[in-house]
C-alpha cells in the first residue's frame, strides 16, 4: 500500500499546502516542519510557477515570492529531499505542467521519486491529455493524483478513477484557491457517488479556513486540504515564528472537535 | 524522449490540446459541442454573416496602396482593410461570432481579456447590441497605454477589471479571465479574443476570422487576375494572421509571412518573438511556442504594440512554422513606429501599431525577399486611433 493511501485511509486527516521556496528555502522548511509537528497527515508541496491560473491572490503571491527566491522544479525537489530526511510524512508535489515539460517528464518522475515524493498532482494535465505518464508514475510507485470538480461528469470521473492512485482530490466548489466556500451543499451526495466509482480516500479542498470547515469535510471525506488560509497566516508572521505558527495553525484545525476556533484566533 | 509532448498528434500537428484545470474541462466540452452544432446550423450562419454585413460593414475593401508600393520597391502592395470594419479592427468578426454563440447557449454574462483594447471594445460593442452583461480584463499597463479604448468600453457599458499582477499586460488579463471563468462556469461565456487557448478556441476563432482571407483572396483575384506572391500579417495570438492565411493554405505558390513583435531587441524579456526566442510549452491551455526560461517559467515580454505583447502564440501558427508552410519573422518597435508614420503620410491610413509591424516588414524586406515584381497582400488588421496618445503626431 502506498504511504499516501495508508496515511489517509483511516480518516480525520489534514493535508496542508505550502509553496516550495516561499519566501525562501529555509523559511519554507520551517513552515513545513511546523505543519508536520502540528499533525499534518500529508503535505502538499507546490512547485512555483509564473502563471498559476488555478490559484487565487494569496497563493499567486506565494508563487511570486518563491520565484524571487530562486524557486522552481530543481529547488523544490531539493526541499523534498530535506523534508524526507526529517520526516516520514507523505509528500505530494502540486504543480503546473510547463515546468515539468521543461524539466522532462521522465527525469522529473525519476528525480521526484529519488527525492522521496509520494504523489504528483498536475493541475493543468487532464486525463484526456496525459501521454501515458500517469500509469508510468504509478508503475514506479509515485501516485498520480487526479481531481474531481463539481462539474466533472460521471463518464469523465470513470477515467479519473481508473488512473488515480493514493487519493482523489475533490474540489469542493468551482473556482480558484482561496475562495471561501463555507460548507458546500451537495458534498455528501457527491462524495457518495464518487465512492461508488472509486475506492480511494477522498481529500476535499478549496476554501478551507476554519475548524468548522474541516469538521464538515470529515463527515463525508477522509481528508481536508488547507492552503490559502495557512499561507496567509504564515505571510503575516515574523520569519522566526513560522514553524510555531504553522504548528499551531494545523494543530488548531485538527483539534476542531473540541470546538476552539484556533484558525480564527490566528488570522488578524 | 519518452512522454515528449511533441510525439503526440493534437489539433495542429503536435500543437494545441486542452491543458486546463479540471473545473474548466466541462465548460470547454460544452463550448466545443455548442460551436459545432451552431456552425452546422444554417440560421446561425445567416445571423453571423448578416451582422458582419449589416452591422460591421463587410466586406471590407482591398486597397491598392500605390505610394506605399513605390516606397517599398514592390510592384504592388494591397491592404486588406480590417481597419474599416466596425470598431476599427478584425476583432469584431470573432466577437460577433462568439457573442451569437453565447446567446444561443443561453449564457448571460460575457467575460473577455484584451491587450490593445480592440478585442475588449469589440466584445463590449456586441454585448451592447445583444443585451449581454460584459466584463473585460485588461492589464493595468495596457489600460494606461490604450486609454481611448478603455473609455470606449466604459461608454459601451462594459465593466473593466484591471489585471495588476505580473507585468500587467495581455498574459495577466488572460490569467484573470480564466480564473473568473473557473469560478462561474455555468452562466459565464469566456469570449477569448485570439486564436489561442484551449480547444476549441483556436479553431473556432480561425473559423470566425476566415472571412478576412476568403474576401481578400477573391478581391485580389478580381483586381490582379492572379494570386499574390505573399500574404503578410502581424501575429499577436495569431487571429488576424490565421484569418488571412486560412484562405491560402492550399495555394502553395502564395508565401505566408507572420510578423511578430521584435520589441526593443532580441534579448530575453525585451520582445515577443516566440518563434526566434521561444520553444514549445504549455500556457493558457495550449501546447505551442512559448517564451520561457530553462526552468519553464514564462518570460516577460515587451512591445510598443499591446496586442502583440504576449509570450505564447496560437497553436496553429506553431504547426505552420514547423511544417514550413508559413515563415515567421519580427520587426522591432522603432521600425513599427516608422511604418506607423509612413503609412499615414503616404496613404492617408493610420494603422494600429500592431498592423504597422506587418507594414514595416514589407517596406523593409518585401522587395529583397520576393523581388521587385512581386505583388504582396498585407492585412491591415486595425486602425491607429487608439495609439495616438502614445505615439503622437
Ligand atoms: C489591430 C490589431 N491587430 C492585431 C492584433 C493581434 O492579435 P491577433 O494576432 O490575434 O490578430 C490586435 C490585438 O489586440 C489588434 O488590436
Amino acid at each position: 500500500m502506498s504511504r499516501l493511501l495508508s496515511a489517509l485511509t483511516s480518516g480525520h486527516a489534514l493535508m496542508p499546502y505550502l509553496t516550495a521556496s516561499d519566501p525562501s528555502s529555509d523559511s519554507f522548511l520551517d513552515a513545513a516542519l511546523g505543519a508536520i509537528d502540528g499533525g499534518a497527515a500529508a503535505l502538499e508541496v507546490g512547485i512555483p510557477f509564473s502563471d498559476p491560473v488555478a490559484d487565487g491572490p494569496v497563493i499567486q503571491q506565494a508563487h511570486q515570492r518563491a520565484l524571487a527566491a530562486g524557486g522552481g522544479v530543481a529547488a523544490t525537489l531539493e526541499l523534498v529531499r530535506s523534508l524526507r530526511a526529517a520526516s516520514g510524512v507523505p509528500l505530494v508535489l502540486f504543480t503546473y505542467l510547463n515546468p515539468l515539460i521543461a524539466y522532462g517528464m521522465e527525469p522529473f518522475a525519476a528525480d521526484a521519486l529519488a527525492a522521496g515524493a509520494d504523489g504528483v498532482l498536475v493541475l493543468d494535465l487532464p486525463p484526456e491529455e496525459e501521454p501515458g505518464w500517469f500509469e508510468f508514475l504509478a508503475g514506479r510507485g509515485l501516485d498520480p493524483i487526479l481531481l474531481d470538480s463539481p462539474n466533472t461528469s460521471a463518464q469523465r470521473f470513470g477515467r479519473v478513477a481508473r488512473l488515480a492512485r493514493g487519493f482523489v482530490y475533490v474540489v469542493s466548489r468551482a473556482g480558484i484557491t482561496g475562495t471561501h466556500a463555507g460548507a458546500s451543499e451537495g458534498l455528501e451526495l457527491r462524495l457518495a457517488r464518487l465512492r461508488s466509482l472509486c475506492p480511494l480516500p477522498m481529500a476535499v479542498g478549496f476554501g478551507v479556513r476554519t475548524h468548522r470547515d474541516v469538521a464538515a469535510i470529515w463527515k463525508d471525506a477522509e481528508c481536508a486540504v488547507v492552503g490559502s488560509a495557512l499561507v496567509d497566516a504564515l505571510a503575516a508572521c515574523p520569519l522566526t515564528e513560522r514553524r510555531e505558527t504553522a504548528r499551531r495553525f494545523v494543530a488548531g484545525l485538527l483539534r476542531c472537535q473540541n470546538g476552539s476556533d484556533v484558525s480564527k484566533e490566528m488570522t488578524p | 524522449m519518452p512522454f515528449d509532448l511533441m510525439d503526440r498528434p493534437r489539433d495542429f500537428g503536435p500543437f494545441g490540446g486542452r491543458f486546463v484545470p479540471e473545473t474548466l474541462m466541462a465548460p470547454l466540452i460544452e463550448l466545443e459541442e455548442a460551436f459545432e452544432d451552431a456552425w452546422g446550423n444554417a440560421s446561425f450562419r445567416l445571423s453571423f454573416t448578416s451582422l458582419l454585413a449589416d452591422y460591421s460593414g463587410r466586406p471590407t475593401p482591398l486597397t491598392l496602396a500605390r505610394r506605399l508600393s513605390d516606397a517599398s520597391g514592390l510592384a504592388a502592395v494591397y491592404l486588406k482593410r480590417e481597419d474599416l470594419g466596425h470598431t476599427g479592427s478584425h476583432k469584431i468578426n470573432n466577437a460577433i461570432g462568439q457573442a451569437l454563440l453565447a446567446k444561443r447557449m443561453g449564457k448571460t454574462r460575457i467575460i473577455a481579456e484584451t491587450g490593445a483594447g480592440q478585442h475588449g471594445v469589440a466584445s463590449a460593442t456586441v454585448c451592447a447590441l445583444l443585451g449581454l452583461d460584459c466584463t473585460v480584463y485588461m492589464g493595468h499597463v495596457d489600460m494606461a497605454r490604450q486609454a481611448p479604448n478603455v473609455a470606449r468600453m466604459r461608454l459601451l457599458g462594459a465593466r473593466i477589471e484591471p489585471a495588476s499582477a505580473g507585468q500587467g499586460t495581455l498574459k495577466e488579463a488572460v490569467n484573470e479571465a480564466l480564473r473568473d471563468w473557473a469560478a462561474r462556469p455555468s452562466d459565464t461565456y469566456y469570449l477569448l479574443g485570439s486564436a489561442l487557448g484551449p480547444r476549441p478556441y483556436p479553431a473556432m476563432v480561425r473559423t470566425f476570422q476566415s472571412v478576412i482571407g476568403e474576401e481578400a483572396r477573391r478581391q485580389f483575384l478580381a483586381a490582379e487576375g492572379r494570386l499574390p506572391e505573399a500574404a503578410v500579417a502581424c501575429v499577436g495570438g495569431g487571429s488576424n494572421a490565421i484569418g488571412l492565411f486560412s484562405a491560402f493554405l492550399h495555394d502553395r505558390e502564395v508565401k505566408l509571412v507572420g510578423v511578430e513583435a521584435g520589441g526593443e531587441g532580441p534579448e530575453p524579456g525585451r520582445h515577443a518573438a516566440r518563434f526566434s526566442g521561444g520553444s514549445p510549452g504549455v500556457l493558457h491551455g495550449t501546447f505551442s511556442y512559448l517564451l520561457q526560461d530553462a526552468e519553464g517559467q514564462v518570460l516577460s515580454t515587451s512591445s510598443v504594440a499591446a496586442g502583440l505583447d504576449y509570450p505564447a502564440v496560437g497553436p496553429e501558427h506553431s504547426h505552420l512554422f514547423r511544417s514550413g508552410r508559413a515563415t515567421y519573422t519580427s520587426v522591432q518597435d522603432d521600425s513599427a513606429l516608422t511604418a506607423f508614420r509612413r503609412l499615414s503620410a503616404l496613404e492617408g491610413i493610420i494603422p494600429a501599431l500592431e498592423s504597422a509591424h506587418a507594414v514595416a516588414w514589407v517596406m523593409e524586406h518585401g522587395a529583397a525577399t520576393f523581388g521587385r515584381d512581386a505583388r504582396v497582400l498585407v492585412n491591415l488588421s486595425g486602425r491607429g486611433d487608439k495609439d495616438m496618445g502614445n505615439v503622437g503626431g
